[in-house]
């Protein structure tokens, strides 16, 4: 009977463990009496568990073990609760107008660095942005809406950080024009920031992983 | 138990910027995967440069670790997806063929003499693993210097049970010639 090494692929290393039924056992014997092929198979793997096992460890040279590791940003507000924040146009936006947002008896309170003559506008915008924003995300984060846990405050954190390296220059070309064009050509300027969002979505590895914390967290339930 | 109970603890205060938290999370596993990077490069910079690319990842993805499984198992997969771009890269650089990372290895490494005997030790067994393939040490890797389950090995690899049974049988035919001196040992 020509052997097709199967058996013994599938239950090799249940056979050397001891894990085989008496009945599997006896299959796999039968296999490499039979068969030389799969009896070297067996011989090899046998003396690799032995070989394995004389590895000495080897010490780990020294190496900065934080150099990369970016500590989040404290926060004494509690403003990465607001689940919303997860869009990244929000995120795009706060960095443009430099919004500080922060929580109070008062409920949520939006303030600006600068652009004051703008700010109506600019709450109106963040409203606006923030309903589009809910409505493209929430069904992805609502699920982790009430688990406001310590891993998406790290994540919104370096977020905010990478979106303002790699964003500055575009996020400068906008600020420029709403200032010069204060809001003449709003369409134009919708569709700019939308695109940008849309951009920021598809391509920001943060925002990914914050999608696959999101529906962690929701299978967790 | 206790041991994965405390790896969640670190990773939760590592997550709310305890550097001290994260600096004894690499700890804990560093040797380990250091030593599986060697074995996978068979070159001391190279075996740092990959474990520091593992810890890079790590910590970047460490907000998505669901703590609903074994992070060793996770930290592994990680490991698998960077030993396997590390590789592939390292393929292209005409200054890493294969076969000369094996020589000199030991003459540069900057350890005291008995540190050099106990080595040799691992010499040999990099020189059996050479032989083999990057699929099938891969797998060689995780089974038998790991112990993983296939189960296990196919999460961290995204290679299917059956294919990882069928790559662990041809490694082994792959052995033959060489397991021999081993034996005598
Ligand atoms: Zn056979």
């Amino acid at each position: 009977m020509l052997c097709d090494h199967q058996v013994v692929t599938d239950h090799l290393i249940d056979y050397i463990d001891g894990k085989l039924s008496p009945v599997m056992r006896k299959q796999v014997e039968d296999a490499m009496a039979e068969c030389p092929s799969c009896k070297e198979a067996y011989l090899n793997a046998v003396a690799l568990t032995q070989t394995a096992a004389r590895w000495q460890d080897q010490p780990v040279p020294e190496w900065h073990r934080t150099e990369y590791a970016v500590r989040p940003r404290q926060q004494t507000s509690s403003w990465l609760n607001w689940t919303s924040l997860a869009a990244s146009a929000m995120a795009i936006l706060m960095v443009v107008f430099q919004v500080n947002i922060s929580t109070s008896e008062n409920g949520l309170q939006i303030a600006f660095g600068s652009q004051a003559n703008v700010d109506a506008i600019v709450e109106r915008k963040l409203a606006e942005y923030k309903q589009q924003q809910d409505t493209l995300l929430d069904a992805r984060f609502v699920a982790a809406a009430d688990k406001q846990d310590t891993a998406r405050k790290l994540m919104m954190a370096d977020m905010l950080d990478k979106t303002r390296e790699e964003r500055r220059d575009d996020l400068n070309f906008i600020v420029t024009g709403i200032q010069t064009q204060r809001f003449e050509d709003q369409a134009k300027l919708d569709k700019e920031l939308l695109s940008l969002a849309q951009n920021q979505i598809e391509n920001n590895q943060y925002i990914s992983q914050l999608i696959q914390s999101a529906n962690y967290s929701e299978g967790d339930k | 138990m206790f041991q994965l109970r405390k790896d969640e603890k670190l990773i939760e205060k590592a997550l709310g910027g305890s550097q001290s938290s994260w600096v004894s999370l690499v700890k804990r596993y560093e040797g380990l995967v250091y030593n599986y990077c060697y074995r996978m490069t068979f070159n001391n910079s190279d075996a740092m440069d990959l474990m520091q690319e593992v810890y890079l990842a790590v910590y970047r993805n460490l907000p998505a670790y669901r703590g609903d499984g074994k992070f060793k198992s996770w930290m592994m997969r990680i490991a698998a997806n960077k030993t396997t771009d590390f590789l592939r890269s390292r393929g292209r650089n005409p200054l890493h063929q294969a076969g000369d990372v094996l020589d000199d290895e030991f003459h540069t490494h900057d350890s005291p003499h008995s540190d050099y005997e106990e080595y040799a030790e691992n010499k040999q067994i990099m020189k059996v693993l050479a032989t083999l393939s990057e699929e099938h040490r891969m797998v060689v890797e995780l089974k038998f210097f790991q112990h993983f389950t296939f189960e296990e090995i196919s999460q961290q690899t995204g290679v299917a049970v059956s294919t990882l049974k069928t790559r662990l049988y041809a490694a082994l035919q792959k052995l033959k010639g060489h397991m021999e001196v081993q034996n005598v040992v």
